[in-house]
């Protein structure tokens, strides 16, 4: 299992990968990615099992990230781990095909709830 | 202008949209999710020291407003290293700081955000010595967090005219 984490805050990244080896995923692969750009692209060559993104980050949103996606044909899941958690996005993530809207500041409990569904 | 805001936020400041406690709510929750479990802010004043940094996010929707938070240089890079726990540098450099405190910043903004009556959006966070210059209904709560002081601003940002 590989998971894709997409943050352009390099500490905010290192925070959710601790936070999934507290929530059990410790034995996943896990690849970064500064912006949507670069997680893009790196579904492509990466080909992760599901992505973990930010909604604002420079270069490409993570909802730009995911239209691109989708139009692109990928189905790969996809989950936003954000610090703006409002209904309207969370309706926004869901009709662009998100899984989950992970709201920051989170925990590990919250990661395992919305994960376990995915992948397992 | 004032015919394009809504009836909620027309006229509010700052204060009345965030009131303190649940400023101090949010950051509490911030604070126990990512500095640490047992540590808090306690709602105490104390002096700033006169070399500061501050982080800031704007908000901008019905209500235009901007989230700051300022503290001693030594503060924000131990609230780094709180943040990175385990995983900080012996040395941090100033991009780590600026990095964490930022995302600091930028967590707090988006969880008040969250609580406004209509939907806005979030500026990237921003790391300075000097943030802009704050309205006039600046909003200043003001904590201790291991003996430093902690300074959440928040105040509106019209347009300009």
């Amino acid at each position: 299992m590989k998971i894709l984490v997409a943050d352009d805050s390099r500490v905010m990244r290192q925070i959710v990968i601790r936070t999934l080896r507290q929530a059990g995923y410790d034995s996943h692969e896990v690849v970064e990615a500064e912006n949507g750009r670069e997680a893009l692209d790196k579904v492509a060559s990466e080909a992760p099992d599901l992505v973990l993104s930010d909604w604002n980050m420079p270069e490409m949103t993570g909802i730009e990230c995911l239209r691109a996606l989708r139009a692109s044909g990928s189905q790969v899941p996809f989950g936003f781990v954000t610090s703006e958690g409002s209904d309207d996005m969370r309706s926004t993530a869901s009709a662009a095909g998100a899984l989950f809207l992970i709201a920051k500041p989170f925990t590990a409990d919250t990661f395992e709830d919305h994960l376990a569904p995915v992948i397992g | 202008m004032s015919e394009l805001l809504s009836p909620e936020v027309d006229g509010a400041t700052a204060a009345e949209l965030l009131p303190e406690e649940t400023v101090r709510a949010i950051a509490d929750e911030i604070w126990a999710s990512f500095i640490g479990e047992d540590e808090v802010l306690v709602p105490l004043d104390g002096d700033l020291p006169s070399e500061t940094v501050s982080a800031w996010v704007g908000i901008d929707g019905p209500w235009r407003g901007r989230v700051v938070l300022t503290c001693s240089t030594s503060a924000a890079e131990e609230l780094t290293r709180a943040l990175l726990r385990g995983r900080a540098p012996a040395v941090l450099d100033a991009e780590d700081v600026e990095d964490g405190f930022g995302e600091l910043a930028n967590v707090l903004g988006g969880g008040l955000k969250a609580l406004l009556p209509e939907a806005s959006s979030l500026t990237l966070p921003m790391v300075g010595a000097t943030p802009p210059s704050n309205g006039t209904d600046e909003h200043v709560v003001t904590s201790l967090w291991r003996g430093e002081r902690i300074d959440i601003v928040i105040c509106s940002v019209p347009l300009p005219h």
